[in-house]
Parts: C-alpha cells; structure tokens; sequence
C-alpha cells in the first residue's frame, strides 16, 4: 500500500532536502501520478514539523483545489476535484501549499497513507479508486525514522 | 324499616363480585423505579423484580409530556434494562414508569415516574458514509445524491448538510469547509 501511495503522489525517488532560514517561506507543489486511472477527486491528509505554519494554498490542474487546516495537529487536509472529464496523468499538481518558518528545527512533510481517489460513472454513482485506506494519524518528528505507511514529500531544515 | 328489593340484591352481589375481581386481578409494583445511568442516548433503569408467582413480564414506557409508549418488555425476574433511545433535539426530557404483567395478561399500574434530559450524539457533520472522516469520498456521495429531495430513492439524509431538504451544490460547499475533520 505505500508503494502503491508514494506512486500515486508522484514522488518515488530520494527524499529531497530543503533549507530555509527562520522568518523565510517554504512552498512546496504537490504532484500525482494516477497510475493510467482516470480520477474526479483526490483526498489526503498532509502532516507537517511544528517548526512550519501553515500559511496559504493555490489550486492546481484540478477545478477545485481545497486545503483545510488544523494547526493544533500541524494537518491539513488536502483535496482536488474534477468538475467534468477526469484527469489521467504523472505530475499532475494538486496544489501548492507555502508554510512560514517560524522556528529553527529539522523535520518532515509527509502524505499520511490514507489517499481517497475517486471516479465518478455516467450512472450518476462513483468509484472509490484502490489508492489508499483510512489509517491513524502518524506523528511527525523531526529526528525519528520515517513513519511506515507514509510518504515522504520533502525534508524541511530551517536554520 | 327498608326492605331491599330483588333488584337492589342484585345490583349490590353483581358491584361486591366486580371488587372481588378487581382484588383478584390487581397486581403490586410497589418497587422504585431508578434510573441508575445514562450515557449518550441511553438509558439504564432498575426496579426490584416482584415477588407474585404468577409474574410473565414487565414494560418499560417512555414518557414525552403527556404520551406515553411501550418502550421495552423485559421478560421476569429481570430488574434492569437499557433503552436506546431516539432524542429529537437538544435537552429533550424524558420520562420512564414500568409496569408488571402476569401470566394472564394483567397490568399492573404504573410505577412512579423518573425523568432525565438527553440530547442526541454529536454528529460530525458531512461524513456522509459513516467512516469517521469528512473527506472526498463524502463529496462524491453527495454528488450522487444531487437534486434528491426526501422522498427520491437517492435521497441521503446525511448528505443534507443544511437541512434544506434538497442535496445540492450548497450541500458541496458546505461539506468543502468542513473536509478533513474526523
């Protein structure tokens, strides 16, 4: 199911590294590569260092990009809908997300293996894709191994 | 000197024959009843069982205002019950009475009343499917559900997150704000 997840996110190679000096903005885009499914919606939890804050949101290729916040738990939940046709492709941006640097530390942005996809049939019903499961929410540590069932999206340092 | 006629006999045996039956048939819950706990929308109650040798079973009635329903029967000599209820709104009181039936289907009259107030469970608004979450897959059930009033087979009470009676794009928006909460 984590391979399955860090394909359907589009990020399978090394982790990348970023640095950022306290006071500065990280933006990070989100890419999803749907593995030749055609997908109306995606949906899953992004969980970040404590060190962050979240701070704003821009849409991707979808038609409807929405990027809700829950700071006490430095999680947002981020989802992208398709109005019409569905989309099929690698790299396709879901969303771009900026987080203040508020503090120096060390620490990961990770996908919680909980992906949602889904596609909607003429008939009017939809398909729930087989991308993902509801998991429990994985702690996010800036020293600790990476949590199982989840995928890494960057490793932030802020100095 | 009064001298009672045959019909004033008559009358008199046929009332003294209807108070010995009364008498006869008349069952005791003497017992209190107690509500002892009550978590969420339930209920528990508890009652002292009787003692008559001919007892079958008792019914607990659940009282809102002046209407009273059959809620539960419990089969003798049991002393408790747990009652799911259905809370309508917000600090709703209801009361409980219980009665005893024998095995010749006489009722006993009701015990003294208790009453509590209950609110229906938390609900999290927009977990259309039940999963714990709000996420897509919610949206895409109201999706399927668009244009359905209460009586379209379609029609999903969870998906109406105005309770406007209609699931539409209003319905969508609503459920937007509330993605991710669980």
């Amino acid at each position: 199911m984590a391979t399955k997840l860090k394909q359907f996110l589009g990020l399978t190679g090394p982790v990348p590294t970023i640095r950022r000096k306290v006071g500065e903005v990280l933006n990070i885009m989100l890419l999803a590569d749907t593995q030749g499914l055609a997908v109306h919606s995606i949906g899953f939890d992004l969980r970040y260092p404590a060190n962050l804050a979240y701070v704003d949101h821009c849409a991707g290729e979808f038609d409807v990009t929405t990027v809700n916040s829950f700071p006490a738990d430095y999680l947002l939940y981020i989802a992208a809908e398709q109005n019409d046709e569905p989309k099929t492709g690698d790299g396709l941006t879901l969303a771009g997300v900026s987080f203040a640097c508020d503090a120096a530390g060390e620490g990961l942005i990770i996908a919680i293996d909980s992906v949602q996809a889904n596609r909607r049939e003429e008939s009017g019903g939809f398909t729930s894709l087989p991308t993902g499961h509801v998991d429990q929410p994985l702690a996010v540590d800036a020293v600790e191994d990476i949590p199982d069932g989840a995928k890494v999206i960057v490793r932030v340092v802020v100095e | 000197m009064n001298v009672m006629t045959v019909k004033e006999k008559l009358v008199l045996t046929c009332i003294g024959i209807a108070i010995a039956l009364i008498l006869l048939v008349h069952i005791t819950l003497s017992q209190e009843l107690v509500l002892f706990d009550r978590t969420g929308s339930a209920a528990m109650l508890t009652w002292t069982p009787n003692d008559e040798p001919d007892m079958a079973h008792y019914t607990v009635y659940t009282w809102r205002g002046d209407t009273a329903t059959a809620a539960l029967t419990v089969p003798h000599p049991a002393g408790t019950a747990t009652l799911d209820l259905v809370v309508r709104w917000q600090y709703e009181r209801i009361g409980f009475t219980l009665t005893a039936t024998d095995e010749a289907g006489n009722e006993s009259a009701h015990s003294n009343k208790v009453v509590a107030v209950f609110s229906p469970a938390p609900q999290l608004v927009g977990d259309v499917d039940g999963d714990g979450r709000v996420s897509v897959t919610d949206g895409e059930w109201i999706r399927a559900s668009y244009g359905a009033l209460p009586w379209y087979a379609g029609w999903r009470a969870a998906a109406d997150l105005d309770g406007s009676r209609k699931i539409d794009v209003v319905d969508l928006e609503l459920l937007r704000t509330k993605l991710g909460n669980r």
